[in-house]
C-alpha cells in the first residue's frame, strides 16, 4: 500500500476509508469526486473529476472552511466558522443530518483512524471538539488549547497531537479521557521589547505532520527559522533542523522520502530528506504561500503561492525549481487525485478550480462557477491539507 | 519504614500525597509554566514552586495570576485578543514600512517587516536613505536584530541585557554591510522598547540621530510566555545597553537626538 493510501487517515483533512460496499446514492463512487467548501456561499461543492463539472452543491453553515468524509459512516462533516457550528451531511441522501453548535470558530477537521469520530479544533475558544459522526453529536470538549490549529492522529487513533498557532508549543490530548496530557516544548518563548506584548504578531505551530509509520512529527516554529523532528512515541523533540525565514509548515511527499517547507519570510521552500533528517535543498519560491502538492511518482512538486497567483513547480529528482504556472484568481488549496496525476486548486477570487496535469505540468481546464470563494479542495485517499 | 507499611500508618496521608502527584501529572500546561519561569527567571523559581503547591489543581492561569500578583513590577498578565482568524490572517498581512520619497518609515516589528524593508531598499536604489523610527513602539526582539542587520554596516554590534540579579549576557547584531548609505535616522518621544534599540544601534554604527526629544527610554527585554488561551504571562528579562552607552542610551534615559536635522527640521517649520 503506498504511503498515499496509508496516509489518507493518518494526514488527510477529508478522508475516506476503502473497501466499503456503497450502496445507491446520489455520488455514484466517491472516489471521483472533489470536494471544495465554498466560504461566501455557504455550501460544498461536489465536483466530478472523470468530467470536470459540478456535480452538486450541498448547502451547510456560513463560512465553511474545511471538509473531511468518512465512509465508514457515509458521512461528510464541515465546520462552518461563520455561525460556530458543524454540518453533518448523509452522503446517500445528501441531507444535512445534524446541525451542532460547537465552541468559538469550529475551524479545522481531521479524522480518526476507523473515520467515527472527527476532532474539531475550535481556534477562537482554545478548545477541541470530539465530535461522533455515528451518533450525530459532540462527545466531549478538550480545553487547555493555544489557537488550535491543525490535528494529526496517532495511528492507533488514541491521541491528537494538536498544532497551536498561539504558543510554542505541541499539545497531546488524550482521545479517551478529553484531556491534554502533555505539551511538547518547540522553539523557545517569543522575546520583545515593547510595552504592548500582547500587540506582538507570533505565528507558533500550524501543524504536526506525521512521517507514514506515525513515529516521527514535523513541526515548524513560524518564529524560529527552525522545524523540529518530534518523536511521537517519547513526545520529545529529537532534533531541530535548520529552514528559511518563517516556516509554514511541512508537506510531506506520498512516498514519506521528503519533508517540503515553504518558508514565507524569504520566500523559499525547504527540502528536508526524512531518511538523513537533512535539508537536501532550498529552493526559490514565491510571495504568502499556502500549500504544496506533490505527484506523477512525487517527481514533481507544485507550491501554491498565494501572493504572486501562480504555482513554482519543482523537479524533486533533479530537486531544481523548473517552472511556474500562471493562474486567473488567487490560489488557496489544493488536492493531488490519489493515482498522482491531477491537481486541483482552488482559486478564491474567481469562483474557480484549477485543473493542472501533473505529468506535463501544465493547466489543463478551469472549473468554473464552483461556488463564492472556494477554500479548499479534497479528495478521497488523497493527501489532504488545509491552510 | 516501607512504603506499604507508611501507608497503613498513614494512609491519608499517603492518599493525598498520591493525589497531589496525580494533579500535578494531570496538569502538563502548569508544569511547563514552571519550568519556563524558573529557567527565564531564576529569582522567581522559590515562588514558583510556593504558588504551584497552592495552585495544584486549578491550571497554570493561576500560577500565572500569583506570580503577576506577587511581582508586579517586573511580570505582568496581559490579555490576548482573538479576532476572527481572517482578521488575524490580514493583520499579520499588514506592511511594517512604508517609504515617502527618500524616507523609509519602519511603524512595528510585524512578520513581514524584513521582507518589506529588502523590497524597498533594493528599489529604492543608490543614494542615502532617512529612517523614520518616530511611531516605532517596539515589538518583537529577535526581528528588530534581523532589521538592524540589514541596516548595519559589516561588523559586530552588542547589546547587553543586564538582569535583576545583575547577570549579563550579550546579543550581538551582524551587520551585513549592505551597500546603503544611511542618512538621517529620526526619533520622538514614542519612538519606544525595540524602536529605540534600533536607534542606538544606528546611532553606535555613526548614524546621524535627529529629532527633538528623546526615546521614550523604555530598554527592556522581555519574554513571553503562555499561561492559557487567553492570558500572556510577561516576564521582564532585563535591562538593554546598547554599545558603550551610546548617545545616553541607558537605563530609563532613551537614546538622546544629536540635533534637529533635514526631516525634522522640515516638519517643525510644516507644523508653525
Amino acid at each position: 500500500m503506498s504511503f498515499r493510501n496509508q496516509a489518507k487517515n493518518s494526514l488527510a483533512c477529508a478522508s475516506l476509508l476503502t473497501g466499503m460496499a456503497l450502496p445507491a446514492q446520489a455520488l455514484e463512487d466517491l472516489g471521483h469526486y472533489v470536494f471544495v467548501p465554498n466560504r461566501n456561499s455557504a455550501d460544498i461543492a461536489v465536483i466530478d473529476a472523470r468530467t470536470n463539472t459540478v456535480a452538486t452543491r450541498i448547502p451547510v453553515g456560513l463560512v465553511p472552511h474545511q471538509v473531511a468524509v468518512s465512509a465508514g459512516t457515509m458521512k461528510m462533516i464541515a465546520s462552518n466558522t461563520g455561525d460556530n457550528t458543524v454540518s453533518i451531511v448523509d452522503l446517500r441522501t445528501l441531507d444535512t443530518v445534524e446541525t451542532l453548535t460547537l465552541d468559538h470558530e469550529p475551524e479545522h477537521i481531521e479524522l480518526a483512524p476507523d473515520g467515527t469520530i472527527a476532532a474539531v479544533g475550535n481556534i477562537g475558544a482554545g478548545t477541541l471538539s470530539f465530535v461522533s459522526l455515528v451518533e450525530n453529536r459532540e462527545l466531549s470538549r478538550v480545553d487547555g488549547l493555544y489557537e488550535p490549529h491543525n490535528m494529526t492522529f496517532s495511528p492507533d487513533g488514541s491521541l491528537v497531537y494538536v498544532g497551536n498557532l498561539g504558543a510554542d508549543l505541541v499539545s497531546v490530548v488524550d482521545v479517551a479521557s478529553a484531556t491534554v496530557i502533555n505539551e511538547i516544548p518547540v522553539g523557545k518563548p517569543q522575546t520583545v521589547a515593547t510595552a504592548s506584548p500582547e500587540s506582538a504578531e507570533f505565528q507558533g505551530i500550524i501543524n504536526v505532520t506525521a512521517t507514514p509509520d506515525g513515529s516521527l512529527g514535523f513541526a515548524a516554529f513560524g518564529e524560529g527559522d527552525a522545524m523540529a523532528v518530534l518523536d511521537l512515541r517519547t513526545q520529545e523533540t529529537i532534533s531541530t533542523l535548520a529552514t528559511g525565514n518563517l516556516p509554514w509548515r511541512a508537506y510531506p511527499t506520498a512516498d514519506g522520502k521528503f519533508m517540503i517547507v515553504p518558508n514565507n519570510g524569504d520566500e523559499t521552500v525547504s527540502i528536508i530528506s526524512v531518511a538523513t533528517l537533512e535539508e537536501v535543498a532550498r529552493l526559490k519560491g514565491a510571495a504568502d504561500m499556502t500549500g504544496v502538492n506533490t505527484g506523477w511518482f512525487e517527481t514533481t512538486a507544485f507550491v501554491i503561492s498565494r501572493g504572486e497567483q501562480k504555482l513554482v513547480v519543482f523537479d524533486l529528482d533533479a530537486m531544481e525549481r523548473v517552472g511556474e504556472i500562471d493562474l486567473p484568481g488567487v490560489p488557496e488549496t489544493g488536492v493531488t487525485t490519489p493515482d498522482g496525476t491531477m491537481l486541483y486548486v482552488a482559486l478564491s477570487s474567481s469562483n474557480q478550480v484549477a485543473v493542472i496535469d501533473v505529468r506535463r505540468r501544465a493547466l489543463v481546464t478551469l472549473i468554473d462557477n464552483v461556488g463564492n470563494d472556494p477554500w479548499g479542495a479534497h479528495m478521497v485517499g488523497a493527501l489532504n491539507y488545509c491552510h | 519504614m516501607s512504603v506499604s507499611s507508611l501507608g497503613a500508618a498513614f494512609p491519608l496521608a499517603l492518599a493525598m500525597a498520591a493525589l497531589t502527584l496525580a494533579e500535578i501529572r494531570a496538569d502538563p500546561a502548569q508544569d511547563r509554566l514552571v519550568t519556563q519561569i524558573e529557567k527565564l527567571r531564576p529569582d522567581l523559581a522559590g515562588d514558583v514552586r510556593q504558588f504551584k503547591e497552592r495552585c495544584a489543581g486549578s491550571g497554570a492561569l493561576c500560577l500565572a495570576r500569583a506570580i503577576a500578583a506577587h511581582d508586579p513590577e517586573t511580570t505582568a498578565l496581559v490579555p490576548v485578543s482573538h479576532p476572527q482568524t481572517d482578521t488575524i490572517r490580514w493583520e499579520r498581512s499588514q506592511p511594517s514600512v512604508a517609504v515617502s520619497g527618500r524616507t523609509v518609515s519602519i511603524y512595528r516589528f510585524g512578520r513581514s517587516v524584513v521582507r518589506d524593508l529588502r523590497s524597498i531598499l533594493d528599489a529604492a536604489g543608490p543614494g542615502p536613505i532617512d529612517l523614520d523610527l518616530r511611531q516605532n513602539q517596539g515589538g518583537d526582539f529577535e526581528r528588530m536584530k534581523q532589521v538592524a542587520a540589514i541596516l548595519l554596516p559589516l561588523g559586530h554590534y552588542p547589546m547587553t541585557t543586564t538582569t535583576l540579579e545583575g547577570l549579563v549576557s550579550v546579543d550581538v547584531v551582524h551587520g551585513t554591510g549592505r551597500d546603503l548609505r544611511l542618512g538621517d535616522v529620526t526619533i520622538g518621544t514614542k519612538t519606544t522598547s525595540a524602536g529605540e534599540i534600533l536607534a542606538a544601534l544606528l546611532a553606535e554604527a555613526g548614524a546621524r540621530i535627529c529629532g527633538d526629544q528623546p526615546t521614550a527610554g523604555s530598554l527592556r527585554k522581555k519574554a513571553v510566555t503562555i499561561a492559557d488561551h487567553d492570558w500572556r504571562l510577561v516576564l521582564v528579562l532585563g535591562d538593554i545597553l546598547v554599545g558603550r552607552n551610546a548617545n545616553g542610551n541607558g537605563k530609563g534615559l532613551g537614546v538622546a537626538p544629536q540635533q534637529l536635522c533635514g526631516r525634522t527640521r522640515s516638519l517643525e517649520a510644516g507644523s508653525n
